[in-house]
């Protein structure tokens, strides 16, 4: 799947997924330091862990890594309605919301609405994400 | 400043409680597995060298990663009950860099009966240049 065939308006294959204990952890090590290491209790995770995640897997679908585009990640929204504990199964629909062409870059708008097992709303997020041209990119394929 | 049975230790222009972090490649490499983001800009020298920043760039969410992290520690009970933040990565952070993470109270606003604390929040390279900078609504007394 690539962004420049995709409309306005798309949206992709819900994504479910559980953030472990481990995962967790690991991710609260790689944004901490031991002396904020009790900002988040255990049974918390990051407030961005599972946007985080989501994002990642969004730019694998549509071929980012794989065609190693240039991306630029322009901006970031996200609200909060509650934490996620590890082992929770979280669900992430995302909409494509804008797809532009801007002096030969894409400039890609998404929007990912998170919730849980019972359809309660978790959080919600918008990313912008631009796309560098590909004759640009000399180590593109 | 006291809202009903709620009392908030910050007002409209006071500073919020921030903290320096070192955004090493390690710690890069560290994210990169943590989040699943494995862009090569991110990890990759050979093709980070023939981008626009000729080099390896840290994860614009690893910063926001910070941000969140320092509304957890100034909001620690309202953190997660509808804030909202939005942010625009204007400069990339360069591995081996130490970055400043911080904020200030601006004002207070009503949306839809709820009351929030509208704060400015970013995160600064070394030179001060600003690697992110946004807003933040914390909810005041939340349901």
């Amino acid at each position: 799947m690539k962004i420049d065939q995709l409309q306005a308006g798309h949206q992709f294959a819900p994504h479910q997924f559980v953030i472990t204990d481990v995962e967790s952890e690991a991710y609260k090590s790689a944004t901490g330091d031991d002396a904020n290491s009790q900002s988040f209790q255990s049974d918390t995770t990051h407030p961005l862990h599972a946007d985080a995640v989501m994002l990642s897997r969004l730019i694998d679908e549509l071929g980012i890594i794989e065609d190693r585009i240039e991306t630029i990640h322009a901006g970031q929204q996200m609200t909060i309605h509650k934490t996620i504990s590890p082992g929770q199964t979280v669900t992430a629909i995302t909409t494509l919301k804008s797809n532009t062409l801007r002096r030969g870059s894409i400039w890609a708008n998404f929007e990912t609405t998170y919730s849980d097992d019972h359809g309660n709303p978790i959080a919600e997020s918008t990313s912008t994400i631009i796309l560098m041209p590909e004759e640009n990119n000399e180590t593109s394929k | 400043m006291t809202h009903s049975d709620q009392t908030y230790t910050l007002n409209p222009g006071e500073q919020l409680s921030g903290f320096t972090r070192l955004i090493s490649q390690e710690r890069i490499n560290a994210y990169a597995d943590a989040s699943g983001d494995h862009n090569p800009i991110h990890l990759d020298d050979g093709f980070a060298r023939q981008t626009r920043f000729g080099q390896r760039i840290a994860h614009g969410m690893l910063s926001l990663a910070f941000v969140w992290e320092m509304l957890a520690i100034n909001f620690p009970d309202t953190w997660h009950k509808g804030t909202n933040v939005k942010v625009r990565f204007t400069a990339p952070v360069l591995p081996g860099e130490k970055v400043e993470v911080g904020g200030s109270v601006e004002n207070i606003r009503t949306t839809n009966n709820q009351q929030f604390l509208q704060c400015k929040i970013f995160v600064n390279r070394p030179d001060k240049t600003p690697a992110l900078s946004g807003t933040a609504l914390i909810p005041i007394n939340p349901l």
